[in-house]
């Protein structure tokens, strides 16, 4: 399809007309009589599907449940536009920021550090990098890339259908990710790092530890060469079913 | 609990944006059960968190943002590996008389036969009237990939219609 014809399908009459994006498709739709027909087919299209939708009534009690909600939202206005207070406070928020940074820049990564993030990236959107339905094809997979391999995986966890995995780097360290997909839980994550990527990490002889970050729920221990992080959106009971 | 002058009312955005956010969702989701569920979920968090946008100017781009991340949140798990069309943007020649004839319920019927990908900017170029800057702001992409993004979600909605039957009067 042309270019000119993707743009004039997005293009809006009435709402677009001064966007200069699209002057030069417009341009060529004046000037040509076989495009000007395509467009007045595609604006019927379009006319029809706006009015059906736009027609779409919410549910009657949508509202009454909607207001049945908080009542009052405090909104600033006015007085945070222009005073000098707010240049100084947004002075010490610009120092307070930047100190944060340096600080961020400087200080050793901490175990705390790298569980929040493991499981911030399983709490959004994320495509796997592995597919695999095995652990040896998975296996293969890390190893070829020469991300951690020859991990041991937790009793709990061998029999539960396995998605595939990802690659990820934590301060240019390789770490495995694990993606289950477990019949009562929904989703389990396994993360598998060099035991040595923080100082703290938990320690060899010690039982995992179990903490709630956000929405998600983790475990965490340590065997000879790796440490390791069992992650689930499911309440803290259920996670102990895979370690 | 009073309303002052230096609060935002919340019945008022409940009734400027409500009907909108609702089409919205709908058109996202297929399901006026889940359609309403998620514009409860977005105003239930302007209520609790709306208080941290600094720009009055800004409440309906937030409201928008806000449903559309809650419904990508629920497709998680299908969305993990999104389905990018490959077929062309080109829309297949439809009778006027046939298009004149759908009903809502088939186009938001197929319109959940659409990819993913495409549905949520398709949904806002029919129900969204501001520029581009503000829709690829709600949807966190380009504006270039906005607009192919609505070419190719009109072509898969036109040949998706065309399968249907027209209901008869």
């Amino acid at each position: 399809v042309s270019e000119v014809r993707e743009l004039l399908a997005a293009y809006r009459p009435g709402i677009d007309d001064a966007d200069p994006q699209f002057a030069g498709a417009l341009a060529q739709l004046r000037a040509d009589a076989e495009l000007q027909r395509w467009f007045a087919r595609h604006r019927q299209f379009d006319a029809t599907i706006r009015d059906r939708l736009a027609a779409v009534a919410p549910p009657a009690d949508l509202r009454d449940r909607l207001l049945a909600a908080p009542k009052v939202v405090r909104f600033p206005t006015g007085g945070w536009r222009q005073p000098a207070w707010l240049a100084a406070a947004a002075g010490l928020v610009l120092f307070g920021v930047l100190a944060a940074f340096w600080l961020q820049a400087t200080r050793q990564p901490t175990w705390a550090g790298w569980r929040v993030e493991m499981a911030q990236f399983v709490a959004q959107e994320y495509p796997l990098d592995v597919h695999a339905t095995t652990l040896a094809d998975a296996r293969a997979a890390f190893a070829q890339r020469g991300w951690p391999s020859d991990f041991a995986v937790p009793a709990g966890l061998q029999n539960v259908p396995l998605e595939g995995g990802c690659l990820l780097r934590w301060r240019d360290q390789p770490v495995t990710l694990l993606c289950y997909e477990t019949p009562h839980d929904g989703e389990v994550w396994l993360f598998v790092v060099a035991r040595g990527i923080t100082p703290d990490a938990p320690r060899e002889d010690l039982p995992p530890v179990v903490q709630r970050t956000g929405n998600i729920t983790t475990a965490a221990w340590s065997d000879r060469h790796y440490s390791y992080l069992l992650a689930t959106e499911r309440p803290t009971p259920p996670i102990h079913r895979y370690f | 609990m009073p309303l002052t002058g230096d609060q935002t009312n919340f019945e008022e955005i409940v009734d400027r944006y409500y009907r909108g956010l609702y089409q919205f969702a709908l058109s996202l989701t297929g399901a006026a059960a889940e359609a309403g569920d998620l514009t409860q979920q977005t105003f239930y968090l302007w209520a609790t968190k709306g208080h941290q946008l600094r720009d009055a100017g800004k409440i309906k781009s937030w409201l928008y943002t806000t449903l559309h991340r809650e419904f990508l949140q629920s497709r998680r798990r299908q969305t993990r590996f999104p389905h990018v069309s490959t077929e062309e943007a080109e829309l297949p020649p439809i009778e006027p008389a046939f298009v004149q004839q759908l009903d809502g319920a088939t186009v938001l019927d197929c319109l959940q036969d659409v990819d993913e990908l495409y549905r949520a900017p398709l949904a806002l170029f029919y129900l969204d009237d501001r520029p581009y800057k503000d829709i690829a702001e709600v949807l966190g992409v380009p504006i270039g990939t906005v607009q192919s993004r609505i070419a190719r979600g009109k072509a898969q909605l036109a040949a998706r219609l065309q399968t249907r039957e027209v209901p008869r009067e």
